[in-house]
């Protein structure tokens, strides 16, 4: 098996040797979606729900089993809820929420373009793989898991068979609310919020294995094998006692609210590496000769005063005033507190002003807010390490060196960041409500963003640095569309349409900066550049002429801009809209859902990587020749190129999907009270059946809907995308 | 119930007053320490020392023909020559190293030490540092960051590129890299203020550092000999004058050992480690050139480091000694072409049948790879080698018979020094291997030019392991020219053939630092950020 899909052209009389040592067919016979499976996923609950007029609770159970396409990776959930409320007095009332859920994963695959996920080396396998042997290599230890000599490339069903890994969570969370009424319309209420949570992942690295690795402070082969462990505990304590004042003079209703708030979080990670055991199938950590162990925390603190004020008139003319100071321990002590304000206000036009028949509803709204927000600990300050176990050195002493633990530049002066938004909408409904638009118009502008801006340049001696970055705005419109253009006794049909088109633009980002790369990636990084659009990619590109066609060099290869500095596209989408419909016809219904994001460009990693390993279609042309008898150019030098070429591997991101189809029924009274039900429903879900549209079938272009900020338009490898077919079925008795 | 408004708006407005809530320590992240010694600091540069130079494996030893694959090429820049997504990655992180790594460190040990008293001393051992390091950047890249680079925390984010002239000699702002040196020198000499109180290298030994200084020094000068003869030889008398690593204690050498919990990685032999790794991954093994010139430099002999530092494994790890066998494999061929240059081996018959591409000479387990071998940052030998070039070119007084005894001072050093790698060559052996060693300048094996090409070449067969010395003594000199006549020809280079002048700029410095990016691609001779390019010290050859 070659390094990579370049070479002579698939023969079936000759022979290639696999990396078992077997010989077989040089013959095209690797299918990537074989290596996946189908997967399962089923979800039950129970509840039980009761009370009286004074007192209601009610009690869930449920549990969700799912099995992932890829093989050996499922995982197990279990949720527990109990709500009490009801009021103990006419004065005092209660509210008290537990609910408890338990996650049980194994076999996740590690998650983008890496060692640890299988879905990283099928793209570029070469075409007379076999996979039967791979994974007849996986079950077997003693191949030691490399696949060639791939900078540590892993078999990726060594992975699944040999590499074992789990995560358990186990959460908590409660609420519990007391009010009591001072007067009729004074109460003031205690709430206490908790959330707990324990999350421990296990690795192992099983003995026998071939790749080199750093575990445990040391890099080495993995042949001893090593284990890694990690516990983090969190628990989050949320306080807030706040009094509500209403009162009804004439046609102005007024309703206060006041309240304070106290926050704390504290998260604690431990974790443990250990690696080379000397006992064989002994992975505990007292059985190895390297350890390391670490410990971490992560601890925040808040204040917040906050009220609000609504002001009503005569059920048509709303007015909202709110204000808020949080105080923050993230932030530097003289800039740790900021307050926020809010206006808004809406007008039922409707209710004044004659309007014809048709026009049932109109309502305008406006607001104005601020939102402020602070950052994550530990940030403001530059930390060091040392190395306890000292140097060694050559004339028997000992010397304890210490560097310095970050690459991020501490802040100099942090700011809280805040968000000015204005918003203004109309919502307007015709026949009866059978037909309503509601238009909005949005106007955000973020100033002084705190990032971990890539910046400065490495030569300064750090890679990155916490700053209040400048501004961005972003501003557009967002449309719902609803209507029922079928409304009889047995047949409704409601559809409703959402389009939002969102400009964003940096307004200013730092006085000697003026732009930010947000994310980087070989031969192209995303761009936050003061003038332009939030979002936008550059990276090389060809060199053209000036009739549009690429540039070449004397042999005939083609030339690129090695500045990295093209202007390739923007990463966000111009326009995102959807639909739903309902059409339910008697007892049965049939919604679908379609989704849809336009306008944008993404660059895709594994593109790049199958033109490097030859494994793209775009490599074929010119093969036959050049393996013949040495004409025409070099595929695998023209390959290299086209991967370092960013132009090359980006695709139109834009896409018109239909999210899901579901049916529906309802079964009738008089059969299911024989079973002593009070309703059932029974339904069908498709879910991501097919595309619409697809402005580029290279690959799923929904990859950008779990992307991270500043990674949206970089496709990083990952499972395929999953379409599925499900049943639910609910019954209440 | 107005009175309740009113108590309430009041109530709530006298919160509003802004009073600071003072949180205390709980931003403080309890498990870091926000205060150090310049001391520590100190101790991890040095200790960073020990290793090969950023960028060691992947592109200068196999660009001077010390190593080669048979296995995997796609990192391996020095063998390919090309310009793609992973040679820029190597770029990147090579840049990042000097900055980020070391002079970072360099710059906040300064401002540590400009609060203490009586720290001259010290400042004399952090310039030497610095001017090690600062040198060992331009050398790779040309104009490079200098006296603004890893300052960030003293305020300068963008740093402004230095030419190499203005690097080795300054300018009126700053001192280069030789007046470094020299001011450190004379400082140790003079000054009575203290060393750090111990280092890895010499344990605080003030003359071994003065020692130090002056062989870096001797190396500097020499380095730009070719543009600037007579700063070389001020420097090199001046080097010489105040004493340079001539003997076996005074050699500037880094211990390793396998490290556990709590030790820095560098303690860890990077390059037995490194390499261990690439033989398994890439298949590297001793380069044509390299193995060809230990066999026969010496019309008679074989150098008698070879048997100490190559080896050849079958694939069941049996050792075979018959070193008048061993070859290197070609640089710069194809990993498709591999099958074809072991055709033209005698393998089989040499060692044993069917050991494939293990019959190439690979690096000594007991040795090379050994965990615990020293690395040498300056040797006596490379002192000599240096001391008779500098003889030869008129820099120091002396005839070519003093020339000719530094030779082989320097040859006699070179060989002792296989004791840092756990081996010994009994000094009869080295005495025989001397006696019959043709004159300085009259060798005629391997095609050897003139005298200079065999101090070089020796030096190269000395230096395994710090392969930049013999890329910058190749660039000023085309010398060993064993190199020169096997250029590395391979069809994905972008040089035509030619060994690269410099390593290209990282891309994310040109997109970040953008506007001194335009203003120093001006300092390349070529304007264009690619290999093609003469540094100011070196021969012309691309430009």
């Amino acid at each position: 098996m070659s390094e990579d899909a370049y070479g002579m052209r698939l023969n079936p009389s000759l022979n290639s040797v696999f990396i078992d040592g077997s010989e077989h067919a040089y013959v095209s016979r690797y299918k990537p979606m074989d290596f996946y499976n189908n997967g399962f996923n089923t979800a039950n609950t129970v509840s039980i729900t009761g009370g009286s007029s004074k007192a209601a609770f009610r009690f869930s159970y449920g549990n969700e089993y799912y099995k992932d396409i890829t093989p050996e990776f499922n995982y197990m959930k279990h949720n527990l809820l109990m709500r009490m409320n009801g009021e103990l007095t006419s004065r005092l009332s209660y509210d008290f929420k537990i609910n408890f859920n338990t996650t049980n994963a194994d076999q996740r695959p590690q998650s983008g373009h890496g060692q640890f996920n299988p879905a990283t080396v099928l793209p570029i396998l070469p075409a007379d793989t076999d996979l039967e042997k791979l994974k007849a290599m996986g079950r077997d230890i003693s191949t030691g898991g490399l696949i060639n000599t791939w900078d540590g490339a892993l078999n990726p069903y060594y992975i699944l068979y040999q590499y074992k890994s789990n995560d358990q969570t186990f959460a908590g969370n409660g609420l519990a609310m007391i009010s009591y009424k001072i007067l009729k319309n004074l109460k003031v209420t205690y709430r206490q919020g908790i959330e707990l949570s324990d999350f421990n992942t296990h690795r192992t690295v099983p003995q026998g294995s071939g790749f080199r690795m750093n575990m445990a402070g040391r890099t080495d082969y993995m042949t001893q094998g090593g284990i890694f462990k990690n516990n983090t505990k969190f628990i989050l304590l949320n306080t807030d006692v706040f009094g509500e004042y209403n009162l009804q003079a004439g046609k102005f209703s007024f309703d206060v609210m006041a309240g304070f708030n106290h926050w704390s979080q504290k998260r604690r990670d431990m974790g443990l590496e250990a690696a080379d055991f000397i006992a064989p199938d002994l992975y505990v950590p007292s059985n190895a000769q390297n350890q390391s162990a670490s410990y971490s925390l992560n601890n925040k603190k808040m204040l917040g005063m906050y009220g609000s004020v609504d002001i009503g008139y005569d059920r048509f003319l709303y007015l909202t005033l709110t204000g808020r100071n949080d105080w923050s321990s993230t932030l530097p002590r003289e800039n740790n507190s900021y307050f926020y304000p809010s206006v808004g206000g809406s007008f039922i036009f409707s209710e004044i002003i004659k309007l014809p028949e048709w026009f049932n509803f109109g309502k305008i709204r406006a607001s104005w807010a601020e939102v402020g927000s602070d950052t994550s600990p530990y940030q403001l300050n530059m930390y060091y390490g040392l190395f306890a176990g000292g140097y060694p050195t050559d004339h028997g002493t000992m010397v304890y060196p210490g560097d310095i633990s970050s690459t991020v530049l501490p802040p100099l002066n942090l700011k809280p960041m805040s968000t000015r938004s204005t918003e203004v909408g109309l919502d307007v409904r015709f026949f009866n409500s059978r037909l309503g638009l509601d238009i909005a118009y949005y106007n955000n502008t973020t100033k002084d963003q705190i990032l971990q801006a890539p910046i400065p340049p490495r030569s300064s001696g750090f890679e990155s640095s916490l700053m209040n970055a400048g501004s961005v705005k972003n501003h557009g419109i967002e449309i719902i569309l609803t209507g029922t253009p079928v409304q009889t006794k047995n047949i409704s049909w409601d559809i409703s349409v959402n389009i939002a088109h969102n400009r964003s633009k940096v307004k200013k980002l730092h006085d000697e900066l003026k732009s930010i790369q947000m994310y980087f990636c070989e031969a192209m990084s995303v761009m936050a550049i003061e003038g332009e659009p939030y979002g936008i990619m550059y990276g090389s590109d060809y060199l053209y002429n000036a009739d549009g066609s690429i540039q070449v060099d004397e042999e005939g290869y083609p030339l690129y801009d090695t500045s990295y500095n093209t202007y390739l596209g923007s990463a966000i989408p111009k326009v995102i809209w959807g639909m739903t419909n309902r059409i339910g016809y008697k007892d049965f219904y049939l919604n679908f859902t379609i989704d849809s994001r336009l306008g944008h460009k993404y660059y895709s990693k594994t593109s790049r990587w199958m033109y490097e390993y030859g494994t793209h279609i775009n490599t074929i042309p010119g093969r036959d020749e050049y393996y013949a008898d040495g004409t025409g150019l070099d595929p695998l030098k023209l390959g290299k190129i086209q991967s370092v070429v960013a132009a090359q591997n980006l695709y139109n991101g834009g896409y018109i999907r239909m999210k899901e189809i579901a049916i529906g029924y309802k079964l009738p009274q008089s059969f299911i009270s024989k079973l002593m039900l009070k309703q059932a429903n029974v339904s069908m879900v498709l879910s991501n059946p097919f595309f619409i549209w697809r402005g580029s079938d290279f690959t799923d272009p929904t990859f950008s809907l779990n992307s991270t900020v500043g990674m949206e338009g970089i496709e990083n490898g990952g499972e395929p995308a999953i379409r599925s077919l499900g049943v639910n079925l609910n019954l209440k008795f | 119930m107005r009175k309740h408004i009113y108590s309430l708006i009041v109530l709530f407005s006298l919160a509003f007053t802004a009073c600071d809530r003072d949180f205390g320590d709980i931003n403080n992240d309890p498990n870091k320490i926000t205060d150090i010694s310049a001391e520590s600091l100190f101790h991890n540069v040095v200790g960073t020392l020990g290793q090969t130079a950023p960028g060691e494996n992947q592109c200068f030893s196999p660009m001077m023909q010390y190593m080669a694959t048979t296995n995997g090429n796609y990192d391996v820049i020095g063998n390919t020559y090309t310009l793609d997504g992973t040679a820029m990655n190597i770029f990147s992180s090579v840049w990042r190293s000097y900055c980020v790594d070391f002079l970072r460190y360099i710059n906040q040990m300064e401002v540590f030490l400009e609060e203490e008293e009586k720290t001259a001393g010290k400042m004399a051992q952090i310039n030497i540092l610095r001017a090690i390091l600062s040198g060992q950047y331009s050398d790779t890249f040309g104009p490079a960051p200098y006296d603004e680079a890893g300052r960030a925390l003293q305020g300068i984010s963008y740093p402004v590129y230095r030419s190499e002239k203005e690097i080795y000699l300054g300018n009126g702002n700053f001192k280069g890299i030789l007046e470094l040196l020299d001011d450190a020198i004379t400082t140790l000499q003079t000054s009575s203020d203290p060393l750090f109180d111990d280092d890895i290298l010499y344990g605080a030994d003030r003359d071994k550092w003065i020692k130090f200084g002056a062989s870096l020094l001797l190396r500097k000068a020499m380095q730009i000999s070719n543009v600037e003869p007579e700063i070389t030889k001020k420097y090199v008398t001046k080097a010489v004058a105040a004493g340079v690593i001539l003997t076996e204690n005074d050699i500037a050498k880094v211990n390793h050992q396998k490290t556990v919990t709590g030790q820095p990685s560098y303690l860890d032999n990077s390059l037995a480690s490194d390499l261990i790794y690439r033989v398994g991954a890439r298949g590297y093994c001793y380069g044509r050139s390299y193995i060809t010139a230990m066999k026969e430099y010496h019309p008679t002999m074989i150098d008698p480091r070879l048997k100490h530092m190559a080896a050849v494994y079958d694939a069941d790890g049996t050792y075979y000694d018959n070193i008048e066998d061993y070859e290197g494999m070609k640089n710069g061929c194809e990993m498709d072409d591999v099958p074809a240059v072991l055709a033209e081996m005698t393998f089989d018959t040499d060692f044993t049948p069917g050991i494939g591409t293990n019959g190439f000479a690979t690096f000594k387990t007991e040795t090379i790879l050994n965990a615990n071998s020293y690395y040498i940052v300056v040797g006596a030998h490379e002192v000599y080698f240096l001391l008779t070039e500098a003889v030869l070119k008129g820099y120091l007084p002396g005839t070519t018979a003093d020339a000719d005894q530094y030779y082989r001072e320097g040859i006699r050093m070179a060989m002792r020094a296989i004791q840092y790698m756990h081996a010994t060559i009994p000094e009869s052996e080295i005495d025989n291997y001397l006696a019959t060693l043709p004159a300085l300048g009259s060798n005629t094996t391997l095609s050897l030019r003139d005298a200079l090409d065999e101090i070089i070449t020796q030096k190269w067969l000395s230096m395994f392991g710090n392969g930049i010395q013999i890329w910058n003594d190749w660039r000023r000199t085309h010398y060993p020219s064993i190199l020169t006549d096997n250029p590395i020809e391979n069809k994905l280079g972008v040089t035509n053939g030619k060994v690269p002048g410099r390593l290209p700029f990282p891309q994310d410095e040109i997109t970040m630092n953008s506007e001194q990016y335009e203003k120093e691609v001006q300092m390349l001779a070529s304007r264009n950020n690619n290999y093609t390019n003469d540094l100011w010290w070196a021969k012309p050859y691309h430009n």
